[in-house]
């Protein structure tokens, strides 16, 4: 039974830990709070969760609605089967936020 | 004189204070006068019989139940009993087969649906048709709320099936029964109705009052699956207001309806406001079932409202909502029986459906009281188990 999930993407390699849904009878990722403890790829672009609340800098990737970051063209997802992956804004590099922990 | 405010009545008396408010309004209470807010002679009785608060007296006399020369359909629907005191009221009940309907009534809004089931299947072929609709319509909820998806079928085809031989010769006002009782199982399920049956609107005014309030909850329901939230509201606010006693389960039913038109104009003070009144009204006498029945519509406002206070209610209304919610489905579509809800927990539903109206994870998390983060694992959660990519698909899952 596998316990987490390995993606490495973007030079960066993460473990995501599973958790077996009772309900659905599915393996569901539980992501950690990105935003609480920010993860940085080596160029220094934050990882974060597809369905955090869209920031004043996205754009939709289609039509005119961008709600989150999963459904900004800024966004490049860690994989075709997961719900995190990296926000490509050159304004939310690290470089930007110097105060920010890395 | 000496006057009191309705906030003061309400604690002289127990009840709650929109209640006062509604009585001034109706003028049931005597000497009663508007003066920035309703104020009260501060000798006024108790107007529903009732002891100051703190003590828990019978009232000193229960309306009189149904007389027995005109059989009312749904009489507990019907009846205007005084908070607290359902069962004494359904116990009073001369007619043995009023009786037994009503007691069939409350085990259904108090969510026991086994015992509804039963006491209401020894009236569905029984030769006074407002019996026979009542058990039909009760039979078939129940049914429905314990999976028996055929008996809950069998059900609603007799009462169209009572509609259909009906002629010239059905009294008025039994057709008027016959038709509320097909239209409500027909909005509420959300089935469609057969052509030959005419619009509610056409029979509420022959309705006695308290099936006319729920006449209009079922327009008001039908409204709101419409989209068109402002004209529900409308619908429920102009039934409040003409109103001239409080018939506790149409009610119940009619503030639900406003919390979900609020909730889906992103009004939750309203809503709360609404859920909370309906809340007051059922929990003195435990009729309880509606809020279950409607849990996926309110917008997460019993977790929002009711968990944290009364977390065993709360408990008990989830697993109506989820012995419902299954029946409800099967009904739609007998041959997966699936749904999105299928995989979700409650709370996952309510966050998805909030999400899906468009309220971001702070406006989720300050309405449920739960963190941000918290939302984020709700959220998470659900695009994974309906596998979608972005919250704006949860539109479509979640609302059409």
């Amino acid at each position: 039974m596998e316990e987490t999930r390995r993606y490495e993407f973007e030079g960066l390699i993460l473990e995501i830990p599973l958790r077996y849904d009772e309900l659905s009878h599915m393996y569901i990722e539980e992501y950690p709070d990105f935003i609480e403890n920010p993860v940085y790829t080596p160029e220094g672009c934050p990882v974060l969760f597809a369905g955090e609340d869209a920031c004043p800098h996205a754009q939709p990737a289609e039509g005119d609605d961008c709600p989150d970051c999963g459904s900004c063209r800024f966004f490049r997802p860690a994989g075709p089967h997961t719900w995190f992956g990296v926000c490509g804004h050159e304004k939310k590099r690290r470089s930007h936020c110097p105060d920010m922990p890395t | 004189m000496e006057y009191i405010t309705a906030q003061q009545a309400a604690q002289k008396w127990g009840i709650p204070e929109y209640l006062i408010q509604q009585y001034c309004i109706c003028g049931r209470i005597e000497g009663a006068k508007e003066a920035s807010g309703w104020v009260i002679p501060a000798d006024t009785p108790n107007p529903l019989g009732g002891q100051p608060s703190g003590e828990t007296a019978a009232p000193e006399k229960l309306p009189a139940p149904q007389a027995l020369s005109h059989l009312t359909p749904m009489p507990l629907m019907n009846a205007a009993f005084p908070l607290g005191h359902c069962m004494e009221y359904l116990e009073g009940i001369e007619d043995a087969r009023l009786r037994d309907i009503a007691r069939a009534e409350y085990y259904y809004f108090s969510g026991r649906a086994e015992e509804a089931a039963q006491a209401a299947e020894l009236y569905l072929t029984h030769q006074e048709l407002a019996l026979r609709l009542s058990a039909c319509l009760i039979y078939a909820y129940a049914n429905l709320s314990l999976g028996r998806i055929q008996q809950a079928r069998y059900a609603l085809a007799e009462v169209h099936n009572i509609l259909a031989a009906a002629d010239e010769k059905m009294p008025l006002q039994l057709r008027a029964s016959a038709v509320f009782i097909a239209t409500t199982a027909s909005v509420l399920l959300h089935l469609p109705l057969p052509e030959t049956i005419g619009p509610l609107q056409d029979y509420i005014r022959l309705l006695p009052p308290g099936l006319r309030m729920f006449a209009l909850y079922v327009q008001a329901h039908q409204t709101y699956l419409q989209g068109e939230y402002g004209k529900s509201i409308g619908i429920v606010e102009t039934a409040f207001a003409m109103q001239a006693e409080i018939f506790p389960i149409p009610a119940i039913y009619m503030h639900l309806v406003a919390v979900m038109d609020h909730m889906s104009l992103k009004q939750s003070e309203q809503a709360q406001s609404h859920l909370l009144k309906a809340w007051e009204l059922a929990r003195p006498d435990d009729l309880i079932e509606g809020f279950g029945e409607h849990h996926g519509l309110l917008g997460g406002m019993l977790e929002a409202v009711i968990k944290k206070d009364w977390p065993e209610d709360f408990r008990r209304i989830i697993a109506i909502t989820y012995r419902f919610s299954a029946g409800w489905r099967k009904i739609h579509n007998p041959y997966t029986g699936h749904d999105v809800a299928d995989n979700l927990t409650t709370t996952e539903f309510a966050t998805a459906m909030l999400a899906a109206r468009g309220c971001t994870n702070q406006e989720i998390a300050d309405h449920l009281g739960i963190s941000p983060n918290t939302v984020k694992q709700y959220i998470s959660v659900t695009l994974q188990k309906l596998n979608i990519k972005h919250r704006k698909d949860l539109k479509q899952y979640m609302l059409h």
